[in-house]
């Protein structure tokens, strides 16, 4: 009988295993190690070893480094108004294609393209047509007598030409996430508040909203999260630029430590995007449990 | 009662207008991309406002094939992506059976701090992993693009979350059986699970094969690229030939559209299955 537990136990251990691996190799060694690291000095093409320094490549970043403010900034400010503007609109193309019309299934596979796109790909699809000469968009603008857009060169709209190229490439995904919860909504609530006589508009804000408040909330902490580690389209689109206007956190991190091979202050700047990432998710998880109680 | 049936119709009317208006918005960029690929550079150049290229032409095409190793890069990603797939598959099938139907101390716990690791982003760990891969000897390799990947949370989340509403009378009745944690898993859970495995399987493969960032980071050869990477090469190559640039896209773009339209319907019902919702 003591045999047969032990083999039991055994066989669970079987099936834990790929996920304590994964959570071993892909996530506590590394954040341990990386927070090590990130109190060391290495470059790590020209010293063999990492050399102690304390605390001073978070100072460098937090005291001394206006490129790292000002890349937060641009990317906060991204994430904000790109994260809000998808889940508007998805929320929108939800709700109409929730009804029953000819055509839907047509416009539903159709609103979901973007998001299986390549980025890379998006990045080039749409530098090509916000080309300031040859794009077919200034071309558009300029046949209909307006001016043609500085989309990419200049330092005041180039932030907002990649906002725009996110909010094309994933408010299907936030559109796919709100259309399947709307669906799972129970019926009976909608019969039962038309016979009270209330608006299409009532209903919306009174049943359907605080039914898919949790949905709200786990897919938008998804898309900040992922949003902050923008890499691509800055990448394909404008390369940082003008100047570097348009610097995301996540391409700094990656100038630092993998083009210019400084692993320390690499390794302090990603605890210190992680950090920002775990205050936003907060203040966001609590302010939904303030509203819901 | 004639006024309410204008009033739908209005109201109908409005919705395609805007519906259209959408979908437009939505698929012009591909439509334009391809358009592009099939014209030559002073058609690109001289008129850019033909959706339909005057003088159709596979120049470009050529010499995308001619200038990159474009079917390797092809051939390539599809291996990374395909292990990828099959192994998350299997890995994740394993450990959402361990976190919904086994019992062991610290279960849920464990759970949510493997839900945690969805939120560190790839950034912070890049560093150590590239360490040790190349402690290894495992950089330029399929390797080093394929194992940090073989298992994760997100699919043992998604998966998890289906197999708690599979009865657990099944579980009873082939215990009775004779049947083990393995053959319930593979005999009765996983045919079950088909189109939230569908599911899996077409986010993992799409996340892999758009994936960019990493096989940049652990790869320098030019034969073991991915098409991604394969791609990014023209912007430093013959950045303003948008014709070519574009014919490039295009390969890296129909082969992952045409399996997501494919697929889409299961993808949909496993999305709404779950409907990624707390718990």
């Amino acid at each position: 009988m003591a045999g047969f537990t032990v083999g039991r136990r055994n066989i669970k251990f079987a099936f834990l295993l790929p996920a304590l691996i994964y959570l071993m190799l892909m996530a506590i060694l590394p954040l341990v190690w990386t927070l090590t690291l990130s109190l060391t000095k290495w470059h790590a093409n020209i010293m063999p070893k990492p050399e102690w320094v304390g605390l001073d490549n978070f100072k460098y970043f937090l005291f001394e480094d206006p490129r790292f403010w000002r890349d937060l900034g641009f990317t906060s400010m991204y994430v904000g108004i790109s994260v809000t503007g998808e889940l508007v609109l998805g929320l929108i193309f939800a709700t109409l294609l929730s009804q029953k019309f000819k055509g839907k299934n047509f416009f539903r596979v159709v609103y979901l393209l973007p998001m299986a796109c390549p980025p890379i790909a998006v990045a080039f699809l749409w530098r090509m047509m916000l080309h300031p000469d040859i794009g077919i968009i200034n071309t558009i603008l300029t046949s209909i007598g307006l001016n043609g857009v500085k989309w990419t060169t200049s330092a005041t709209v180039a932030p907002f030409t990649i906002i725009m190229v996110d909010i094309w490439e994933w408010t299907p995904f936030m559109f796919l996430a709100l259309l399947a919860a709307l669906q799972s909504l129970p019926t009976e609530l909608y019969q039962a508040a038309a016979v009270d006589g209330a608006s299409s508009w009532q209903m919306f804000t009174h049943i359907t909203l605080p039914l898919i408040a949790p949905v709200i909330v786990t897919i938008s902490l998804i898309r900040i999260i992922d949003a902050f580690k923008l890499f691509e389209l800055v990448f394909g689109i404008t390369g940082a630029g003008p100047g570097s206007a348009t610097e995301s956190l996540s391409f700094y991190v990656y100038v630092i430590g993998m083009k210019g091979f400084k692993l320390g202050r690499g390794s302090a700047i990603s605890w210190l995007f992680l950090i920002i990432l775990l205050i936003f998710a907060l203040i966001l998880i609590s302010r939904f449990k303030k509203q819901r109680t | 009662m004639k006024r309410k049936k204008l009033n739908t119709y209005i109201r109908h009317s409005i919705l395609h207008i805007v519906l259209i208006a959408g979908a437009i918005i939505m698929i012009f960029p591909f439509i334009w991309g391809i358009s592009t690929s099939l014209k030559d550079m002073r058609e690109v150049l001289s008129s850019p406002f033909n959706l339909i290229p005057k003088d159709l032409t596979f120049i470009n095409y050529k010499n995308v094939v001619r200038s990159i190793p474009i079917i390797r890069f092809f051939l390539n990603s599809l291996i990374v992506s395909v292990t990828i797939t099959v192994s998350q598959l299997f890995t994740c099938s394993l450990s959402a059976y361990a976190f919904s139907r086994l019992k062991f101390p610290f279960r849920d716990g464990l759970f949510y701090i493997l839900l945690g690791t969805m939120m560190i982003p790839q950034h912070v760990i890049m560093i150590p992993v590239y360490i040790i891969l190349n402690l290894f000897r495992l950089i330029d390799t399929y390797a080093a693009m394929i194992l940090p990947f073989i298992s994760g949370a997100f699919g043992t989340f998604l998966l998890r979350q289906f197999f708690l509403t599979i009865p657990k009378e099944l579980e009873e009745a082939a215990t009775l059986d004779g049947c083990g944690h393995f053959g319930f898993l593979f005999r009765i859970m996983i045919p079950l699970s088909r189109p939230i495995l569908a599911t899996l399987a077409i986010f993992t493969f799409m996340w892999s094969w758009n994936n960019y960032l990493w096989p940049l980071i652990v790869t320098n050869r030019i034969e073991i690229r991915t098409l991604q990477y394969g791609l990014a090469m023209f912007k430093e190559e013959g950045g303003l030939n948008w014709g070519q640039l574009m014919a490039g896209t295009t390969i890296a773009t129909i082969p992952i559209l045409a399996m997501f339209l494919a697929m889409q319907k299961q993808f949909i019902r496993g999305i709404t299955l779950t409907g990624l919702r707390e718990g």
